[in-house]
């Protein structure tokens, strides 16, 4: 029971994956409740995101910015579980180049000389809540593999994809010159003329599989939106360009400016589907201490990880560290209660990465 | 949680950074037996749409009003949409299905009809073969009152698209609508016509009042038989001079042209009921600026094929005049670039050689050599006199009997010369207690008559720096000892002749030539080594003590053995001042009119600069034209920028007292107004008229039309005393604006909401989805 739930939290992202052992309980009702959240930043501090970027240490190449929060309150009896959830997630996706041309701007710095910058930028963020059913498959007794199959129906879901591309160059002392372009698919989006109220649908199946491969060895994997479907209907879509080239002559040599931002509003309404995110961890049970490892995968991220815990008669404590964001977490877990903390900093203003997570159990 | 959710937020606001950036149905009678139930389909009611407006020439009484149908093309319905009459005020209501988006309004006779004639201030009746139309069209159906006037202007819009090849089809009809609005700076079909004579035309708006003068020009028109009309009653001059006027305009290609006999008959008219009180009660006292029949022909190009093209080439022509006129720094030049350098030359540089001493010398040789005269003719014996002058300047002349003024005159005989020197206060510089130093700025000059040659004087004269002590305990001020401002050569003075006759004892003609001193700023800093006048004043009397000063020539400044400034006052300038015989002080200039050519640096200057009605305010104490006018040409480096008039006009001056605040009962009344070409290089001509009227201190009202050769935009602006001002604009293709100090403004087209733009974000959102920056 102990390694179970040590395990569940050395795997840890999805909440499906929660409750490996929870059908081996007896057929009552269980309540249960889970909130993670969790954001990890290549190039700045979490807490710095809106500030100056005082402490910007970007990787070259690609950067990301990673942003999950869910939670979900729900119950289980047997093999079922019967829950709502709470989901948001955000992936913003860029290059240094364009992160070097944005802290300059937040830090109202000029470049030495001229200089070019080639911008690309893309967000992508969603929520989504609903009711999720999930049923295990496998017996708990006999040591085989067993499968959670979940689905989710959801209902209020938003939706906000930018792409930002474009160039800027700055000729000194304090011209800069820029063309820009923008496309944002964005559900909270009201304009003016706006014909009709957005919404959004979904639904959503995660499967997840708890296989005790030996009797110290044990084996988690989960997929989350294994399948999805979303549908956002008469979704606010706006395309812009910001030019700072706007005056022209024409036939007669006459001067004309044009506007500085100039751009067109729509709707409609898009499908889509859920970016996959899973994991896969192995522990093994060393009496009173468990070694772990796994790795997780998301947004086009791996993240390996490795976890060590120890029993103790009130519950577990297990430390973790994790190469991609370079965090160290640690986690206390008891009967009832599991709590869990990450971070690539003891000073939480200077962390990049950030994770908390809390369950309850009765 | 929280902060994990705001973060998510700050991952938005960093990818927004990347960019700032009825009828019943049915029948009675049962269906008959053995046949199947027809259910009959109730016609849905059919929504109605109220239109209402005026009728004028002046108001329209118990005229018949009948609305057609007006198709695409023009085609007009046989049958009345409705029929009413309009009432006392003109006014008249009737309703049509929202479905009719074209249609006609008529106004002609019935039994009883009468229509104000506001030259004689009585009703007349409405001549039996006169129609007035307006054709509405309207955007859509959304809207459901519609507020659209009839008048000789409306009708001249209809009569210019009825001769043009489709006649009143859509496009004709919005494009005469555009080149009618461009000629009256006002939109007549949505201006409420007023009568001009009644008391409550004082209360419309800028539009109102000035349609309602454009009105009553045409009674005046009638009343002096202009245009032909020569006809015997008050109804049918009227009646012609409306018919006349209406047919006047006419639409060739992209541009609309008004008759020249009928545009300068209208703007005279104009012109002469504003000045007329029993007939202009609007408030308005001038039409200077305003763009009523200026031009003999404006733009008016084929309209937009939409309301949001038709919006969006309003804003583009604002974005694109506002930024090539306002910013120096924009491609193709700037009015503030031309400005500027103008500015420099004559103001900063003050190369010009005209300031506000050269009255003092030609107010003190004047006054110094009738003194001499006085003397010689035993009228005077004193040898010393004081003076004080309209430049604040105070002087003091001597009689002498050398050439040098050294030895002072005993007797008339021995009478030579006249020395005068005048100081006036400059620039401040110091203060400690009652104590003030200010700079002192002196003038002197020596008359010495030429013997043999009566009324011929040779002169020496300097400008001088000093300083002066002001006890401001005691009112006195102590003058130090001057030194010589300017380079003069040899003998340290300015030297010329002076030629003047004075029969009678009463100066007539000064002539002047020869080198004059260095004029200078306040601080008595020297702007030119020396001047050099060749200059002739002819004094002649007018009635009751008023003499003109006939004044011609040259005036030229030298600096570094080169003439860097000339004015020449063309013959026709003038100074007229109601002189008093024993006080010059107490002279009083009535009236200035300059017809100057000035250039300096690479700036010049000519026209006539017109300064009258001077008037004294509460007090006394202070003297102000009330009427200043400029009309000619400015250019810069041999390229004209502008070229119209300028007026600036003090009214209510006399009851200003200007010794206490300003307040909102003790004010004058300002009205300022242009009216020309301004021309920038990379900028077709920009034809601008703009006129403000101050109400108040803190209110007033600014009317402006602008004509690109495009696009021709009136604009008004009101300014009361709590709000915020507020702005409308309104394109001659009829798109409008009302800028009310709000977060958003509506832009509207034929009846319906085509943008809006948020003034916060500077972003108009057209109804189409697209939208664009205002700059």
């Amino acid at each position: 029971m102990r390694l179970t739930k040590g395990r569940r939290w050395l795997a840890g992202v999805c909440c499906c994956m929660a409750h490996a052992a929870g059908a081996q309980e007896a057929a009552a009702w269980h309540p249960y409740a889970q909130a993670r959240a969790w954001a990890a930043y290549d190039a700045v501090p979490v807490k710095q995101i809106d500030g100056d970027w005082t402490d910007y240490s970007p990787k070259s190449g690609r950067n990301v910015m990673l942003q999950r929060q869910r939670a979900e309150l729900g119950v289980e009896r047997g093999e079922w579980r019967l829950g709502w959830e709470v989901r948001r997630e955000a992936t913003l996706t860029s290059d240094r180049e364009t992160l070097d041309f944005v802290r300059r701007y937040k830090q109202r710095s000029k470049p030495a000389g001229a200089s070019d910058y080639t911008l690309a930028a893309h967000l992508e963020r969603w929520s989504a809540q609903g009711p999720r059913l999930g049923r295990w498959f496998g017996r708990s007794d006999a040591g085989g593999p067993r499968l959670l199959l979940s689905g989710a129906v959801y209902t209020r879901a938003s939706l906000r994809d930018t792409a930002v591309n474009g160039t800027v160059r700055y000729v000194p002392v304090d011209n800069y010159d820029f063309d820009v372009r923008r496309t944002e698919a964005n559900s909270a989006d009201r304009y003016p003329f706006m014909r009709q109220e957005p919404g959004g649908a979904g639904a959503s199946v995660s499967v997840a599989l708890a296989w005790q491969l030996a009797p110290a060895v044990a084996v988690d994997a989960h997929v989350d939106d294994v399948w999805s479907a979303m549908r956002w209907r008469n979704l606010p879509i706006r395309q812009d360009r910001l030019d700072s080239q706007v005056s022209s002559y024409d036939a007669d040599g006459y001067i004309n400016y044009r506007p500085l931002l100039s751009g067109s509003n729509r709707q409609e309404t898009v499908r889509g589907k859920l970016g996959r995110s899973g994991g896969a961890a192995v522990q093994v049970d060393l009496g009173p201490a468990v070694l772990g490892a796994g790795v997780e995968r998301l947004a086009g991220i791996t993240i390996p990880t490795l976890s060590l815990g120890r029993r103790f008669g009130w519950g577990a404590l297990t430390a973790r560290v994790e190469s991609r964001f370079k965090t160290v977490g640690i986690g206390i877990e008891s009967d009832h209660v599991s709590l869990a903390l990450q971070s690539d900093s003891l000073h939480v203003g200077k962390a990049k990465a950030l994770g908390v997570s809390l369950g309850l159990r009765y | 949680m929280n902060r994990f959710l705001a973060n998510t937020a700050k991952l938005t606001v960093l990818s927004a950074t990347m960019l700032a950036a009825g009828c019943g149905g049915g029948g009675d009678t049962p269906a008959p037996a053995g046949t199947p139930d027809v259910v009959t389909p109730t016609p849905a009611p059919v929504a109605q749409r109220n239109v209402s407006g005026v009728a004028a020439k002046g108001a329209i009484k118990k005229a018949r009003v009948q609305v057609f149908a007006l198709d695409a093309q023009g085609v007009k319905g046989a049958t009345a949409l409705a029929t009413t009459v309009t009432g006392d005020d003109g006014s008249y209501s009737f309703k049509v299905a929202t479905t009719a988006l074209g249609f006609v309004i008529e106004i002609d006779a019935a039994s009883g009809a009468t229509m104000a004639d506001e030259a004689t201030g009585q009703d007349v009746e409405f001549p039996a073969d006169l129609k007035l139309r307006t054709v509405v069209r309207l955007a859509d159906a959304n809207d459901t009152a519609v507020v659209s006037h009839v008048s000789p202007w409306t009708e001249m819009a209809v009569k210019t698209a009825e001769a043009m090849t489709g006649g009143l089809n859509t496009a004709n009809v919005a494009q005469a609508k555009s080149g009618v609005a461009a000629v009256l700076g006002f939109d007549a079909e949505k201006t409420r016509p007023l009568n001009a004579n009644i008391a409550a035309s004082a209360a419309g708006s800028m539009d109102e009042k000035v349609q309602s003068l454009t009105l009553a020009a045409l009674s005046k028109l009638a009343q002096d038989s202009k245009l032909g009309c020569v006809q015997a009653g008050a109804s049918a001059r009227i009646g012609c001079v409306v018919g006349v006027v209406a047919k006047s305009a006419s639409v060739s290609g992209d541009k609309l042209t008004i008759g020249e006999a009928a545009r300068s008959e209208l703007r005279t008219a104009l012109t002469t009921v504003t000045a007329l009180p029993a007939i202009n009660k609007t408030g308005l006292t001038s039409v200077s600026g305003l763009p009523a029949f200026g031009q003999d022909s404006v733009p008016t190009p084929a309209p937009p094929a939409t309301g949001v093209a038709a919006a969006k080439k309003l804003f583009a022509s604002l974005r694109t005049n506002v930024q090539a006129w306002t910013d120096a720094s924009n491609t193709g030049g700037a009015l503030a670039v031309q400005n500027d350098a103008v500015h420099a030359d004559f103001a900063k540089a003050a190369a010009a050689p005209v300031d506000g001493d050269l009255l003092t010398w030609v107010q003190m040789s004047s006054d110094g050599l009738d003194y001499l005269a006085r003397y010689k003719a035993g009228s005077i014996t004193a040898t010393s006199q004081n003076y004080t002058f309209t430049s604040g300047a105070r002087a003091t002349c001597g009689i002498y009997s050398d050439a040098a003024a050294t030895v002072k005159a005993t007797s008339a005989a021995n009478a030579l010369s006249v020395s005068c020197a005048a100081q006036r206060i400059g620039a401040f510089i110091s203060l400690a207690g009652a104590i003030q130093n200010n700079v002192a700025l002196g003038s002197e000059i020596v008359l010495t008559a030429v013997n043999g040659t009566p009324g011929s004087f040779t002169y020496a004269a300097r400008a001088t720096r000093g300083t002066v002590v002001i006890n401001r305990s005691t009112g006195m001020d102590t003058y130090s000892a001057k030194t010589t401002v300017g380079s003069y050569g040899a003998g340290d003075r300015a030297t010329g002749t002076l030629a003047y006759s004075a029969p009678a004892n009463q100066i007539a003609s000064v002539t002047i030539t020869g080198m004059m001193p260095a004029r200078m700023t306040n601080d008595g800093i020297a702007l030119t080594d020396y001047e050099m006048w060749n200059f002739n004043m002819v004094r002649s009397a007018l009635v009751g003590g008023v003499y003109t000063y006939a004044l011609s020539g040259d005036l030229a400044s030298w600096l570094g053995g080169a003439a860097i400034g000339k004015v020449t006052m063309n013959t026709g300038s003038f100074a007229r001042l109601l002189e008093d015989k024993n006080d010059s002080t107490r002279d009083f200039l009535k009236e200035v009119s300059l017809s100057v050519v000035a250039e300096t640096g690479r700036s010049k200057i000519a026209g006539t600069i017109h300064l009258e009605n001077y008037t004294a305010d509460k007090n006394g104490r202070n003297v102000t034209p009330a009427l200043t006018t400029y009309a000619g040409s400015v250019s810069n480096n041999g390229v004209q920028f502008f070229s119209g008039m300028l007026s600036l006009e003090l009214g209510n001056y006399a009851q200003f007292n200007g010794d206490q605040d300003v307040s909102a009962t003790n004010f004058a009344k300002l009205t300022s107004a242009v009216a020309g070409t301004f021309t920038i290089a990379s900028r077709p001509p920009l034809v601008l008229s703009a006129t403000s009227i101050e109400t108040s201190p803190t209110a007033g009202t600014e009317t402006a039309q602008y004509n690109d050769g495009s696009t021709v935009i009136n604009a008004s602006r009101i300014r009361t005393s709590a709000a915020v001002a507020t702005i409308n604009l309104a394109s001659t293709d009829g798109v409008t604006v009302a800028l009310t100090g709000a977060d958003t403004a509506d832009v509207m087209k034929d009846g319906a909401k085509v943008a809006v733009i948020n003034i916060k974000t500077n972003v108009i959102n057209y109804v189409d989805g697209s939208f664009e920056s205002l700059k």
